[in-house]
């Protein structure tokens, strides 16, 4: 911030969409600069003939009002460039090429135009073109006063000095302000007080966006917004980093999976080792006790074959005769007895033949 | 008038596609004195941090580039390449050698899903949607130009076919000699591939149809960033590494036809280049051969597109292939029409011409 003085400059170009602009934004400004010997002119792009006012040729008086203040302020030079009023958007090309033919002309340091956001289409308009312009014409510096619409500043020029010369320029224009211009001077000599809150300094300032380079619509934006828009380049990358970030986490939990689906696979694997080795285990001991079954169950059959041998053994008369000789053998071959003795070696001998 | 070329990699150093296309646009703009610079991520340091440093470095060029862009009555980026430069403040032109959204749609399943999603949501809706904002787009072929309109919305696309430079592609009259110089024996019927060996290519094609062509020469000359070749060891298959494009038309010379079952191609300049030099080439509808060969007599040549079963492609490509070894008149007359083709309607006077009205330079 410099000590609240006008941007330096030889020459100064003023664009006013309609006549009273000027006087409103900045013509505090101007009178600084007018009253240093500098330089200004003024291109005044309509005549403002749509004013809401029934004054039969309004646009003509407007610009004797223009030309008026024009000369209060000690500006060089005004022009008039006679596009309709409220039409300025739709003359943009038009206007453009005019302009460009007298900022070639006249080779301004800065160029003052209304700040591009305001209420009036015209202003917004005005200031669009001077921005297109500061690329195709490089080596002037464009200031952005404001009207109808407090701005963000990097300027702001103390106009205490000029400030009832101001008001003199803006009630010139008695018809332009509607027939009550004391009423506009009342708002801007407010707004031009309230710029004392920065700086705590009790003063009339007009502010003032200064810049050097082109910007885009939405530089002009994010300096509008004290940065609170992003902008698209910012917004793009923003979605760019969340799309990056996104597909490095997917992958991640790609290779995660992989990782997990290479083990599952192993598992897997390992399972069906396990389980083909226990089928086989199961079917090596089914066999085991099928084979068993089968030959318990020879042996069953075997038993009972012997069973029915025996059965048939038992109900023989040589059973029969055998049983009944051992119940009375002992009554007829008592032990102790010659004959039991000679029975026992009999039989021993027979034992031992058989 | 001076004029900037956005793209990926420095022309000087690399030999891809895009490079040899920045280099032909320098001699075009040039030759119409217009100084030209050209920014691409080599002169990058910083990437953002990405986890896709060369993502986050385009981004960063491209916001460095913002910096010197009133410098410039126009530029010219590529691909997505220059989407850092957004929204463009100074009159810009994108062109579009293919669509990543299209890409990835015809090589389902042939890629990983991390790169399916890279492609299609990085390259294809972020890159390459936010390179066609304020930009005149330029689609190197209708198939480009279509798909751009299906997937971005893009319905203000000019197209731009890219050409071919006759004078250095065209049949070299000593086959023989040729032959010799690579070691390829005189009398074989020689099949070739030129492109970087990767499925995206049709390199499991190719592997297939080799092993059903036993007597055919399979001469793949691989390009940079190629995957492994399983070929290397195969009786009938001579492998060249990364040919400088300047001997490619040794190379087609000596050849009997090429071989390209590539799945995706948004030109396929390969195609042409082969043409120019009097070589049949089987393709599939991808990039120019979808144009190309709807018409005869090259609609012999064209194979069946991938949605079929692959089976299929395989059986067709053999069976041509066949057919164009016994049918040397065939082979001629088409030899013959692809270079009046591409003297006609695809040479580099013809591209120049149509990329200067582009670009509003006529």
């Amino acid at each position: 911030m410099n000590e609240f003085l006008p941007p330096e400059a030889k020459k100064i170009l003023i664009l006013s969409p309609h006549p009273d602009d000027e006087s409103l934004g900045c013509s505090g400004t101007i009178l600084l600069y007018t009253g240093k010997g500098i330089d200004v002119y003024l291109i005044v792009i309509s005549n403002g003939e749509k004013a809401e006012v029934e004054i039969e040729n309004i646009g003509e008086i407007r610009k004797c009002e223009a030309t008026a203040s024009a000369a209060l302020l000690g500006i060089k030079k005004t022009i008039f460039l006679d596009f309709p009023d409220k039409e300025i958007t739709a003359h943009k090309e038009h206007i453009k090429k005019k302009l460009s033919e007298i900022i070639k002309d006249i080779n301004p340091d800065i160029i003052f135009a209304p700040f591009p956001v305001d209420p009036h289409p015209d202003h917004r308009a005005t200031s669009e073109i001077a921005l297109m312009l500061m690329p195709e014409l490089p080596g002037f510096k464009l200031a952005f006063y404001e009207i109808y619409h407090p701005i963000r500043f990097n300027v702001l020029v103390d106009i205490s000095s000029v400030i009832q010369k101001k008001r003199e320029a803006i009630l010139t224009y008695e018809k332009s302000l509607l027939g009550i211009p004391e009423i506009f001077w009342y708002a801007i000599e407010s707004l031009n007080a309230y710029r004392s809150l920065v700086y705590r300094r009790k003063s009339f300032y007009e502010a003032f966006w200064l810049i050097d380079t082109p910007v885009s619509k939405d530089e002009v934006v994010k300096w509008a917004t004290f940065d609170y828009y992003d902008t698209p380049a910012e917004i793009f990358l923003s979605q760019l980093k969340v799309a990056d970030k996104l597909i490095f986490e997917l992958q991640n939990a790609y290779g995660l999976i992989e990782t997990k689906d290479a083990e599952i696979s192993n598992l897997r694997k390992t399972l069906q080792e396990t389980e083909r080795k226990l089928l086989a285990e199961i079917s090596n001991l089914r066999k085991t006790l099928q084979e068993t079954e089968r030959k318990l169950l020879e042996e069953v059959e075997k038993i009972r074959e012997l069973e029915t041998s025996l059965d048939l053994l038992m109900n023989s008369l040589s059973w029969k005769f055998i049983k009944n000789f051992y119940s009375f053998r002992d009554k007829i071959l008592p032990d102790g007895t010659g004959r039991r003795n000679l029975y026992n070696k009999m039989i021993g001998k027979l034992k031992k033949v058989t | 008038m001076k004029a900037a070329i956005i793209t990926a990699f420095d022309p000087y150093l690399f030999k891809g596609g895009i490079e040899r296309y920045v280099l032909h646009m320098m001699d075009l703009l040039k030759s119409k004195g217009i100084g030209v610079d050209i920014y691409h991520t080599g002169l990058i340091d910083n990437d953002l941090g990405f986890h896709n440093p060369l993502l986050g470095k385009m981004y960063v060029l491209g916001r460095e580039f913002y910096k010197v862009d009133r410098n410039y009555d126009f530029i010219i980026s590529n691909s997505f390449y220059g989407l850092g430069y957004f929204p463009p403040r100074v009159k810009a032109f994108n062109i579009y050698h293919s669509s990543h959204v299209a890409f990835d749609k015809s090589v389902e399943g042939v890629i990983s899903h991390v790169t399916s999603l890279e492609w299609t949501y990085l390259c294809g809706y972020l890159g390459e949607m936010a390179s066609g904002f304020n930009r005149t787009k330029i689609a190197v072929s209708n198939t480009v130009k279509e798909e751009l309109g299906r997937y971005y919305g893009f319905h203000d696309v000019k197209v731009v076919e890219s050409g071919v430079d006759i004078d250095l592609f065209k049949e070299i009259d000593d086959k023989e000699g040729l032959r010799e110089k690579y070691s390829i024996p005189k009398d074989a019927f020689v099949g070739l591939f030129v492109g970087r060996w990767d499925r995206t290519k049709g390199s499991d094609i190719i592997e297939r149809v080799v092993e059903r062509t036993p007597d055919v020469l399979w001469l793949l000359v691989l390009g940079s960033g190629s995957g492994i070749c399983h070929l290397r060891s195969m009786k009938n298959v001579f492998i060249l590494d990364e040919v400088p494009f300047e001997n490619m038309p040794e190379i087609y010379s000596l050849s009997d036809f090429v071989y390209l079952p590539s799945r995706y191609e948004g030109f396929g300049l390969v195609i042409l280049e082969a043409m120019a030099c009097g070589i049949p080439v089987f393709a599939g509808e991808i990039g120019i051969a979808k144009k190309i060969y709807e018409h005869e007599p090259f609609s012999q040549l064209r194979l069946f597109d991938f949605p079929i079963h692959e089976q299929d492609l395989i059986d067709q490509s053999v069976k041509k292939i066949y057919s164009l070894k016994q049918d040397n008149k065939w082979k001629r007359h088409i030899s013959k029409e692809g270079r009046k083709l591409v003297e006609e309607e695809y040479n580099m006077n013809i591209w120049r011409k149509k990329m200067l009205r582009a670009l509003d330079l006529a």
